[in-house]
């Protein structure tokens, strides 16, 4: 399998605190996986420097091969999308203008957008069943909709390399089904490699091949979801109790959480 | 409905449409003023032949002057309003509030009390100290509202405020403290005037206005980019901090230029291209050009109204934008409140 997208030996911290030491991670092409790991644990530090936001202070982030901080920025946007937690959006702007923007990395100075462009927004919106919405305004829409047609925007970049930062936070049980569900077909027809950050443990252990937990100072253990999410490497990650049962349909685990015994905490 | 996404086609129709709309009222304006001339004469003087020589004079050296200088300063203000909104992400900034207006008029009242006005370069000094008072205050701005490498817009709006106030205070003082009489001079530029200006300094406004402008339009897309929010629009592929020193630069060089000339005319750059964007919608490569356009007709209307309402008594032109524009602004509003406040 070809790497798409990898972290070697990565240490990252602010000032005061070490995030993430000795932290490597590699993404196959084709991969649908996940990094999990409580709050503070340097999830969103990890998406950061996977998407070249941040820079490590050691170690080095590759996409196919090359150095991701040295790819100019409009040639690592046709090989990486990035889908952000927060679908706010400044005026006015419509669904369809909100997709095309995706079109920038392919387009010149000003961008007017071709019929092409317009039919391959279009496709992307089907992909999420967003397309009978692309005349209304982003920010009328629901917030599980309006992530919807956040990855049809990333989708519009042609990217080999989906990246996702906690895509179902805010949304209800049938959005947070619907976005793993399309993100599911998405990596199964187009091959699409998907990475997302994600607090949702079941979600995760139900679609992703492939998942990294991650606990203070980096990774604690990584593999498929049945080899990580086991109740002592979840103890030790989130202080938390939990249960561990067999998905009845599709074999996948569930987790269940308790309160911690010796948290110390409401007894 | 507007539709759905900015094509060429629909480019063009309204630049075509706005620019005789901007046509129309500089016609409306050159007849309009204490003689009335009937457009038949206009055309005449315009095309130089035939017009009694009285009426050129009133025409081509009075009244065609003032308006360039009116469009100009509409079409700067407009398009710097529209690029500040954009690349600080917030819909209420403008030349005006963010004092980079007033740090501009501050610069050129120091050439003129210092006398480099009239003794170096002339004409070119005072343009040059009010791009120099607007960086300035740019500089100053930024580097007060930025911690851990991060410029956030409400504390930005908030210092430009105070340096705004702070400006307009101090011309007032510089202006009492050299002589009591020149006062009501101050009020040139508080509220802004337009006067009579020679072609070759508005060849030269147009020149800086034009060119800024283009950089403006050139960034459009990137503005849009930016909307979206400064890590998506990176993910995208747009370089956010180019654009971004680019845009406040371009945008302070035209408000400098016109500043220096004819005051501080308030209201033009906050309320434009919210009215523009109401009209077409907010894909900034036809707003920025739509709210240029827009500003200028606006204000060549406005100052044409300043001239005639209390005639032969001019009421600043300032005055007329705030009163005019206002009420105007909430009419629209009303009808669009939810794009603005939809959470």
């Amino acid at each position: 399998m070809t790497e798409a997208l990898s972290a070697r030996h990565i240490h990252f911290g602010y000032e005061t605190r070490l995030l993430l030491e000795n932290f490597s991670l590699e993404l196959g092409e084709g991969d649908f996986a996940c990094v999990l790991g409580p709050n503070g644990a340097g999830k969103t530090t990890v998406l950061r420097l996977l998407s070249g936001t941040l820079s490590p202070q050691e170690g080095s982030v590759q996409l196919f091969g090359e150095s991701l901080g040295a790819l100019p920025a409009r040639k690592r946007a046709q090989l990486l999308a990035v889908v952000p937690q927060e679908s706010w959006m400044l005026f006015p702007f419509t669904v369809m203008e909100v997709v095309l923007m995706g079109r920038f990395p392919h387009l010149g100075i000003l961008g007017m957008e071709s019929r092409d462009d317009e039919d391959l927004a279009f496709a992307c919106l089907e992909e999420v069943g967003m397309r009978s919405s692309f005349h209304r305004a982003l920010i009328s829409l629901s917030s599980g909709e309006r992530q919807r047609v956040l990855i049809a925007r990333a989708l519009a970049q042609e990217p080999k390399i989906l990246l996702l930062d906690e895509p179902t936070t805010f949304l209800d049980l049938k959005h947070r089904l619907l976005i793993y569900e399309i993100l599911s077909r998405l990596n199964a027809r187009r091959k699409l490699t998907i990475l997302t950050i994600s607090h949702d443990l079941n979600l995760a252990a139900r679609y992703c091949g492939k998942v990294w937990l991650l606990k203070e100072g980096g990774l604690l253990a990584s593999g498929t979801p049945k080899e990580v999410l086991t109740p002592e490497l979840l103890r030790q990650a989130y202080e938390t109790d939990v249960e561990v049962g067999q998905d009845p349909r599709t074999g996948t685990p569930f987790i269940i959480p308790y309160p911690s015994q010796d948290a110390g905490g409401a007894s | 409905m507007r539709p759905s996404r900015l094509t060429p086609r629909r480019l063009a129709r309204v630049l075509l449409l706005l620019s005789g709309c901007l046509l129309m009222s500089m016609a409306l304006a050159l007849a309009m003023g204490s003689v009335r001339v009937p457009f038949g004469t206009i055309l005449q003087a315009l095309s130089g032949r035939g017009a009694p020589p009285e009426a050129s004079i009133i025409l081509l050296q009075v009244r065609l002057p003032r308006i360039l200088l009116a469009a100009l300063t509409g079409a700067a203000l407009a398009s710097a309003g529209a690029a500040f909104q954009a690349v600080l992400r917030n819909p209420l900034a403008d030349p005006y509030i963010l004092g980079i207006s007033g740090g501009a008029a501050l610069g050129a009242i120091l050439s003129t009390l210092t006398g480099t006005d009239s003794t170096f370069g002339s004409i070119l000094a005072r343009p040059l100290f009010a791009f120099a008072g607007a960086c300035l205050t740019v500089l100053a701005i930024l580097a007060l509202s930025r911690s851990r490498g991060v410029t956030a817009s409400t504390p930005m709006l908030l210092i430009g405020w105070i340096f705004n106030s702070f400006f307009l205070a101090l011309i007032l003082f510089l202006e009492t403290a050299v002589d009591f009489s020149r006062v009501r001079g101050a009020i040139f530029w508080l509220v802004g005037t337009l006067s009579p200006t020679p072609y070759s300094v508005l060849t030269g406004l147009a020149a800086a206005v034009g060119a800024g402008f283009t950089i403006l339009w050139l960034l459009s897309r990137d503005f849009d980019l930016i909307c979206a929010g400064e890590e998506t629009a990176r993910h995208m592929g747009c370089n956010v901090e180019r654009t971004r020193v680019l845009a406040i630069l371009a945008a302070s060089l035209i408000t400098a230029a016109v500043v220096s000339f004819s005051g501080l005319i308030g209201f033009v750059g906050l309320i434009v291209p919210h009215a523009a964007r109401f009209l077409f919608g907010p894909d900034h490569r036809l707003l920025l050009p739509a709210s240029a356009l827009l500003g200028s007709a606006g204000l060549v209307l406005a100052d044409a109204l300043s001239r005639t309402l209390l005639a032969p008594t001019e009421v600043p032109v300032g005055v007329l934008t705030v009163l005019v524009g206002g009420p105007a602004f909430i009419l629209l509003y009303r009808r669009h409140r939810w794009e603005i406040s939809h959470d």
